[in-house]
């Protein structure tokens, strides 16, 4: 259809009918904001534990498992690491290591602990009324929470 | 800007939940759909995203519910509208009860057929195969329950005749001009009642949305199926005035509601009156262009309005809504089957399907406003018009009438295109609503299996190893 004849005269009043196309979009893009679930908290002993035996982020690693599933999506594998020419896997090395580069090089993490949550066992000899110097030390495993910047 | 940019956000955000959720069909989402632009129009936007979101079948259903139940509402609702209209129309400074020259012994009004019948429906016999469709309840001809079809005949006939002893009409050939005139007085019973209980008997009276009318217009507007019948044949003026008044339809209906809706609604720019001409030339030979992998001329035969009319008739009488909705459905089916025979490409013809749906949805406000836009209605409104501007005030043509009561067309426009719009939003709603419900299983899944793999690698389990869990699990995403 040919573009309307369009008044220039702006109405003194907003009908907000509900098929105003301003009305519709509002309602159609807030049903996709919905709010999400904050993430499981992790087993403290297990993370303790565990993270001490994590190899470390590999590029190299990363890179070759997302080239291993390009088959998946249907894009064109080829040979990056003996002299292959393919652009697409180039590419998914070079953006794995600045995504590597950057958490190892420029991420940081500022965290927080709950006030409370961490357990401190203090010795000391007394000192008739004068300062006590005292060492403490946490008695439990206490997490943390951050947020990587 | 930011209409067109919200608009691009809601199909990004639907086509993402897409591309993320399984079990959906892929979403051709793309710049292609007409209605991604800065246009206010949200009918044409939600059909788009219906179409994008919905198959054949669920889009002819709520095309039905539209067609059936949906107007049943609209009819009450015009009704209600006109009466508040009209009274508006008449209250400033009008006596309320009814003038002397319109009472039964008055002179009434004098008025020529052709000013109350803009699309020509008084030129076809209902006994032909077009008039079937332009007419209800046939056989009962002065007695019928259908206005036009009481008209007709009053128009064969040389007596006066009275519409439910509301109003009396007579027609006169005229030896002189004008030709061919309907003087039209208020029959006795209401001498002594106010305009206003006249004017509300009147629309009471009447039925203005019967389903299958409707289909037929939809399906003349868009493929010229009855107007390009030879017991018809209109004329390309004819069907130009048509186009006329659709496109004015068709602009107020997309206005923006923050202006305001004043004259140059009804003036038309060169490219309009090019596509005016265009649409009334293949109305005028029956056909419309479809676009596949180029433009391809349809046609629709009369004959499929024809058999949903008859079987409709036959429905309504044996059975009940079921019936008549099956009736519908089944002729949908026959019309987009015979459209998308013409896609040339046996792969093009869902979406050709498709697309003679979102065409049909399109032309819904049009089909209902068209009805008001018959004699039934415009009689009436002819009616208060000379009670206000004087017995022997004229109006030049369609389009300035429909000018002149600019606020009456505006407000009924917008109270069907409301209804339709709610049933669209609904319906995109319901889908959307599905979409992320599915969206959020996949979510809880995928949070399901990272929480297991980050307490499997935190043990000591080897990547590979836990790739491989993660595969076979029974929460796999």
């Amino acid at each position: 259809m040919a573009e309307c004849n369009r008044s220039s005269q702006k109405s003194t009043t907003s009908n907000g009918s509900v098929s105003s196309m301003s009305s519709i979009l509002k309602i159609l893009l807030s049903a996709f904001s919905l709010m999400k679930q904050p993430a499981d908290t992790l087993p403290p002993p297990l993370v303790f534990i565990g993270a001490k035996l994590r190899p470390g982020l590999s590029a190299r690693d990363m890179a070759a498992r997302v080239i291993s599933r390009f088959s998946e999506s249907d894009a064109v594998n080829g040979e990056i690491f003996q002299e292959g020419n393919n652009v697409m896997t180039a590419l998914e090395v070079i953006r794995m290591e600045e995504i590597v580069n950057a958490i190892q090089t420029e991420m940081k993490i500022t965290s927080t602990i709950d006030p409370g949550a961490m357990l401190v066992q203090t010795n000391g000899v007394g000192n008739l009324g004068g300062p006590i110097t005292s060492v403490g030390t946490n008695v439990n495993i206490t997490q943390s929470a951050g947020v990587a910047q | 800007m930011s209409i067109l940019n919200d608009k691009e956000k809601v199909f990004g955000n639907i086509s993402a939940l897409r591309t993320l959720t399984d079990d959906f069909p892929q979403l051709k989402v793309n710049n292609s759909f007409p209605s991604i632009n800065n246009s206010a129009n949200s009918q044409d936007f939600l059909i788009d995203l219906v179409l994008s979101l919905t198959g054949f079948e669920e889009l002819r259903d709520t095309l039905i519910d539209i067609l059936s139940y949906a107007s049943e509402t609209m009819e009450d609702l015009v009704k209600d509208s006109l009466k508040v209209e009209l009274k508006s129309f008449t209250s400033c400074g009008v006596d309320p009860s009814l003038p002397a020259w319109l009472q039964s012994t008055g002179s009434g009004i004098e008025i020529e057929v052709k000013k109350i019948d803009f699309f020509e429906i008084f030129k076809v016999d209902p006994e032909t195969q077009a008039g079937n469709l332009l007419y209800e309840d046939i056989s009962a001809q002065l007695n019928s329950t259908d206005f036009n079809t009481f008209l007709y005949y009053t128009i064969q006939d040389a007596g006066p005749q009275s519409w439910n002893n509301i109003l009396d009409f007579q027609f006169s050939q005229n030896a002189s001009v004008p030709f061919n005139t309907l003087t039209i007085n208020a029959n006795p019973a209401y001498d002594n009642l106010t305009l206003t209980q006249l004017n509300n008997d009147f629309i009471d009276s009447l039925t203005i949305f019967p389903s299958t009318q409707l289909i037929t217009r939809i399906i003349d507007g868009l493929f010229g199926s009855v107007s390009f019948n030879l017991s018809v044949n209109k004329s390309e003026s004819q069907l130009e005035l048509e186009e006329q008044v659709n496109t004015i339809i068709d602009c107020i209906s997309s206005a923006d509601g923050d202006y305001v809706i004043d004259d140059t609604y009804f003036e038309f720019t060169n490219e309009q009156l090019q596509d005016i001409k265009q649409r009334a030339t293949n109305r005028r030979n029956g056909i419309r262009q479809i676009k596949t992998c180029g433009d391809v001329n349809v046609d629709l035969p009369i004959d499929f309005l024809t058999e949903i009319k008859e079987q409709f008739s036959a429905a309504t009488l044996t059975g009940g809504r079921f019936e008549q909705h099956e009736v519908i459905k089944d002729g949908i089916n026959s019309m987009a089957n015979h459209v998308s025979t013409y896609a040339g490409d046996p792969v093009d013809e869902y979406s050709v399907q498709l697309d003679f749906l979102g065409l049909m949805f399109k032309s819904l406000i049009r089909a209902f406003v068209n009805a008001i836009l018959g004699p039934k209605i415009v009689a009436i409104f002819v009616l208060n018009y000379k009670i206000v501007y004087g017995q022997n005030a004229e109006y030049t043509n369609f389009v300035d009438l429909l000018r002149q009561n600019k606020t009456l067309m505006l407000n009924i426009i917008n109270k069907i295109r409301d209804i339709i719009i709610t049933v669209l939003l609904q319906l995109v709603l319901k889908y959307i609503t599905k979409l992320i419900a599915a969206n959020q299983v996949e979510a809880l899944k995928e949070k399901a299996n990272a929480q297991l793999a980050i307490l499997l690698s935190l043990v000591g389990v080897p990547q590979d190893t836990i790739r491989l869990i993660r595969e076979n699990s029974p929460i796999t995403f």
